[in-house]
């Protein structure tokens, strides 16, 4: 049985959430968590009301460009912060083709970034970036909205999930095997065609770097960053919860769903504050970063653990 | 060479490395933790060189010579290990002290780094030959075992303050690991 997010999700947080979307999401029987989508069709009318817009922050202060393009992580290009902007620029990203497939896409099909621009129109959001290591940015990303490349899969009934693939290649990449294979992210669909999920191409209006995720990145600013999938190269449509990589390094410490939460400390240190980068002292971390209003109702149970690491 | 030169070496090296590692620090993407983090791991090098001496003198007798510079080594890592507690309190807490101690109560790992600091004060303080007539030898010597507690807890805070099993603090806790089977083995 499909559970209706109103039966969760406290009254006034719902109907905050609505204010939030404006017209977005009209259908109020939005399944939860990816864990059931029983009728394509429903699938699909949500994700037409997607309308990533009507999210606006405009009281954030962005992070200084040179700033994001300088303290990364990204193991491919080496494990420090300053690795990864200092590496050779070694990575091809013209051309380059994302292909979207997977058991649950009716209609695969392989983009370049030029074809996803054209075709979904570039969206510029002021998003939070938190990492789990405890830091933060805020960055002004350009990009497209998830769920038009998802909707243009024609999912079926079979799309539960949605797996994300960085390009795996020793020749373009130093550290091409940290992990032991490309590097995996997954999202449940219901997250995948959340309006505040997006594919960027660039920040400030440029195009990305190689050591942000060029051309193409996951953004999913309720989550932890190692969620933002860099780099991709493929997106499937998928049945089963797809392994993430990090989960994969360490089931302890890192799961799936990652969204930040200042209550469920990391194993070794405390999710309670962030330095954001670039200035002095520290802040306190908010509940999904920020975007509880926009995604609490996704996740049942917020005394669930496995939601929060 | 001569005791005295290496020992001027030694400080001459150590204030160009702190400038530099300053002027770096300027440049980096995220200046708190750039000086944060480098003056850990310098602290780290140092505290875990003095524990080398002993082994090392022992394959090197001549090495007993110069045991005047793991007193120096000593002390310029318990510089490092101030200046990692001062950019923590200053520059990244902004004496916040109440989200302080919410942050050590919520990381282990600091608790290690506290305790190793702790530990390293009356060594700090006793780096010298007033506080060894002072104490007799003996009693120094026992005070200074506490080492073997330091770099255990600094190398263990080094380890866990990481995102992931990182191959240089496991280095690190190799070479003491050594170290320890060593002393325990010869001990006299
Ligand atoms: C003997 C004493 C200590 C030593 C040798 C030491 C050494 C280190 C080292 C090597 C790192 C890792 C740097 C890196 O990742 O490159 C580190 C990180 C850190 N240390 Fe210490 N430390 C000591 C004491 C302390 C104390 C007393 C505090 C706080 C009260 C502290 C707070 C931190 C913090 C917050 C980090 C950063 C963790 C992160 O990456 O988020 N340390 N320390």
């Amino acid at each position: 049985m499909p559970i209706k997010s109103s039966d969760i999700t406290p009254e006034v947080l719902f109907r905050q959430r609505r204010r939030m979307l404006g017209i977005g999401l009209a259908s109020l029987s939005l399944p939860l968590a990816g864990s059931w989508f029983g009728d394509t069709e429903e699938l699909n009318n949500n994700i037409d009301n997607v309308t990533p817009g009507a999210i606006v922050q405009p009281e954030l202060k962005a992070t200084e460009l040179k700033i994001i393009n300088s303290y990364n992580n990204y193991y491919e290009f080496g494990f420090s912060k300053e690795a990864p902007s200092g590496a050779e620029k070694t990575l091809i990203t013209s051309p380059w083709s994302v292909e979207v497939g997977g058991i649950g896409a009716d209609k695969p099909g392989i983009y370049d970034i030029a074809e996803l621009h054209g075709e979904y129109g570039i969206e510029n959001h002021i998003r939070r970036f938190r990492c789990v290591e405890a830091w933060s940015m805020v960055v002004p990303w350009n990009g497209i909205a998830l769920a038009k490349v998802i909707k243009a899969a024609q999912p079926n009934s079979k799309a539960k999930y949605v797996r994300f693939e960085t390009l795996h290649d020793e020749q373009q990449m130093p550290n091409a095997n940290w992990a032991g294979g490309p590097y995996i992210e997954g999202l449940t669909i219901a997250e995948a065609i959340h309006p505040l999920a997006m594919l960027a191409t660039g920040i400030y209006d440029k195009p990305l770097e190689q050591q942000t995720g060029a051309p193409v990145r996951l953004v999913v600013p309720w989550k932890y960053g190692f969620k933002y999938a860099k780099s991709i190269v493929r997106i499937d449509l998928v049945e089963r919860m797809p392994r993430n990589t990090w989960w994969r390094q360490n089931p302890n410490e890192y799961g799936f769903y990652a969204n930040v939460n200042p209550q469920f400390d990391h194993p070794r240190w405390s999710q309670a504050t962030e330095r954001v980068v670039g200035g002095f002292g520290r802040q306190k971390t908010l509940l999904f970063n920020g975007y509880a209003d926009e995604v609490a109702y996704l996740y049942p149970d917020l005394g669930d653990r496995r939601y929060f690491y | 060479m001569d005791l005295r030169r290496v020992l001027w070496l030694i400080h001459l090296g150590m204030i160009i490395f702190v400038g530099w590692q300053g002027v770096m620090a300027m440049q980096a993407a995220d200046l708190v933790t750039y000086l944060r983090d480098v003056s850990g791991r310098t602290a780290s090098y140092l505290l875990l060189g003095t524990l080398l001496f002993a082994p090392l003198s022992r394959l090197w007798p001549r090495l007993r010579l110069y045991i005047k510079v793991r007193r120096y080594l000593g002390l310029w890592g318990f510089c490092m290990v101030l200046i990692h507690v001062i950019v923590w309190v200053s520059l990244e807490f902004a004496f916040d002290w109440s989200l302080m101690w919410q942050e050590v109560n919520d990381n282990l790992f600091i608790w290690l780094g506290l305790v190793a600091l702790i530990l390293l004060l009356p060594m700090a303080v006793t780096s010298n030959n007033k506080a060894v007539r002072r104490l007799g030898f003996r009693r120094w010597q026992g005070l200074h075992s506490v080492a073997y507690l330091i770099v255990p807890l600094s190398l263990g805070h080094y380890f866990m303050a990481q995102k992931v099993a990182s191959g240089e603090p496991i280095v690190l806790l190799l070479v003491l690991l050594l170290l320890m089977f060593w002393r325990f083995k010869y001990a006299d």
